[in-house]
Order: structure tokens, then sequence, then C-alpha cells
């Protein structure tokens, strides 16, 4: 199954991601994070928190961060991170993010950053972060999504079997995602002109959603 | 650092929206465990960190697979 390797692989790199990987994706994140506009009492959902690199950027003093992965590695770094910084409004769950520990209309922001490529199923992703965003919370992806401009295209396709190394792969068109799961995309934009990574801010509409027919078993 | 140290009481407000990954149903806290009321898969706590794993979960008694929880559950 592609979840347990990319869970031991992210184990393994725990200790070096914020050096290597972490680095790149703090500039998209401390960006995303401030298009999130967090109240006092907003919940946040940190989808692959990961070594909680997030952390950093959202606020002290308002909003309630939940964390979840799926590698404990990760988990202790970012836990580390939350006693360091003496948090009191953050607190991390292990789980899977396509069978999410969370009852429906939970949280005001669900973040999604650089993880949705990783999991075997992509639109079941956002579908659970749907589930469980309240209607009309924000979803925020920041992620590689296939380029409809040639050159990049052919570009990544030449990077794609680095990034596979860490469980990225470039074959996901943001339009698939749309079509796919019914969410209503308000903005998206990149850092810079050429940049592989781009920040799409979303609204829950909950269309695509059979919510009411859900049945015993979450599967 | 795999000891069992005992786990920090969760917090009411994060417990009330914590549900089994499996069912959805609500938890209750027991112990180093967090316990489903359906079909009663234990998830644990592990150094301070709830780990809602459906397949690191401790089935409860009486039951010897998970393939058969699911069958009894799905079978209501």
């Amino acid at each position: 199954m592609q979840e347990s390797s990319t869970k031991k692989i992210y184990d393994v790199h725990s200790v070096f991601y914020d050096a290597t990987f972490g680095r790149l994706v703090r500039r998209r994140i401390a960006q995303a994070i401030s298009h999130m506009n967090i109240k006092p009492r907003d919940r946040v959902l940190d989808l692959g928190i990961g070594t909680g690199v997030s952390l950093n950027y959202y606020p002290q003093d308002r909003g309630h961060i939940v964390g979840v992965d799926l590698s404990a590695g990760m988990l202790r770094e970012a836990r580390k991170k939350i006693r360091e910084q003496g948090r009191t409004n953050a607190s991390v769950f292990q789980g899977d993010a396509m069978r999410l520990p969370f009852t429906r209309d939970t949280f005001d922001h669900v973040f999604i950053s650089h993880v949705i490529s990783v999991v075997s199923d992509p639109y079941r992703l956002v579908q659970e972060a749907q589930r469980v965003a309240k209607p009309g919370a924000r979803i925020v992806i920041v992620n590689h999504f296939q380029s409809t401009n040639r050159f990049l295209a052919l570009l990544e396709k030449w990077l794609c079997p680095l990034c596979t190394k860490l469980g990225w792969r470039s074959d996901l068109a943001l339009q698939d995602l749309i079509r796919r799961t019914g969410v209503e995309v308000d903005y998206r934009f990149k850092l810079e002109s050429i940049d592989l990574w781009e920040t799409v801010v979303m609204t829950n509409t909950k269309s695509a959603l059979n919510l009411g027919g859900m049945g015993m078993l979450a599967v | 650092m795999s000891s069992t140290t005992p786990s920090h009481a969760i917090d009411p407000d994060l417990l009330e929206m914590l549900r089994c990954p499996l069912t959805h149903s609500p938890l209750r806290a027991e112990g180093d465990f967090l316990i489903a009321e359906v079909g009663g898969l234990a998830y644990p706590v592990r150094d301070g960190i709830p780990v809602m794993l459906i397949e690191e979960a401790k089935l409860p008694a009486g039951v010897e697979s998970l393939e058969a929880l699911k069958e009894k559950l799905g079978g209501k």
C-alpha cells in the first residue's frame, strides 16, 4: 500500500526534513496561512502537518490548530515545536487523511499543504476535508498541480523520478480535482511566475458530497 | 522512547469532535486508550499522541480480526 511506504519514508526523513525540503516550503506556507483570517474561536485542521513547519506561522493567541499526520516520527517533531513555542492552542493526532477521525462540520479552516499528491487517492482526501469542514469553511491547498504549460509539464516529467522518492507525483490536475469533488475555487496564486507549487483557496460547498447516505462503516 | 508514559487527559472539547475513523462513532477515554462507542476499537494514546489509525487499534474482546469486526458491524 502506498500509505505504508510513505509513512516509512517520512518516519526516516523526519529529522532531516526541516533542514532540506522544509526550507523550500516555508514561504508558501506562511503566505497561505496569512490568507486564512483565523478568528479567536476558529478551529483549524492542518492535514499532513508533518514536522509542524506551519506552526511557526499560525497565530498563538487565536484559533485552535489540530494537526494530523500519518507518521509518528513527524508528529514527535511537531509536538516538540508546540512545546518549544509554549503553544496552548495546538494539538496533534496520528491519523489517515483519507479516514479522518473527526465528526462532520467541525473545522472553520482546513489547510492541506504539500500532501495531496502523496496519498493514493487525492479526491478522497479532499472529500474527507469537505466532510469535516463546516459549510462555508475555507479549504486552502498548497500543492503542485500538473502544469498546463507544455514546457513546464515536460520539466515536471523529467523531475518526477526524483520526486517520487518523496512520494510526490505530478499527474494531478486541478481541474479534475474540482470536477470530481465539487469544491469551489475562490482564487489561486503562485509565489513567482514560474513556481511548480500553487496555493488554491476554496470554499467548502459540500455540493458533491452525499452526506445523507452515510452508512454504518466509513469505508 | 517507546516507554508507556501515562497519557495526558485529553481535552473534553477535542474528545467531543474526535470520532472512530471506522464507524464515525464517538469515543470515550479509558486509561491510555480512546474507545469507540460502536465497534469498540481501542485507539492507543502513545507518548501523549492519540493514534487514530484503524490498523493500530486494539480489537474488542472476542473479535479475532478487523475483517470480522467489519463484517459484524456491516451486517447489522
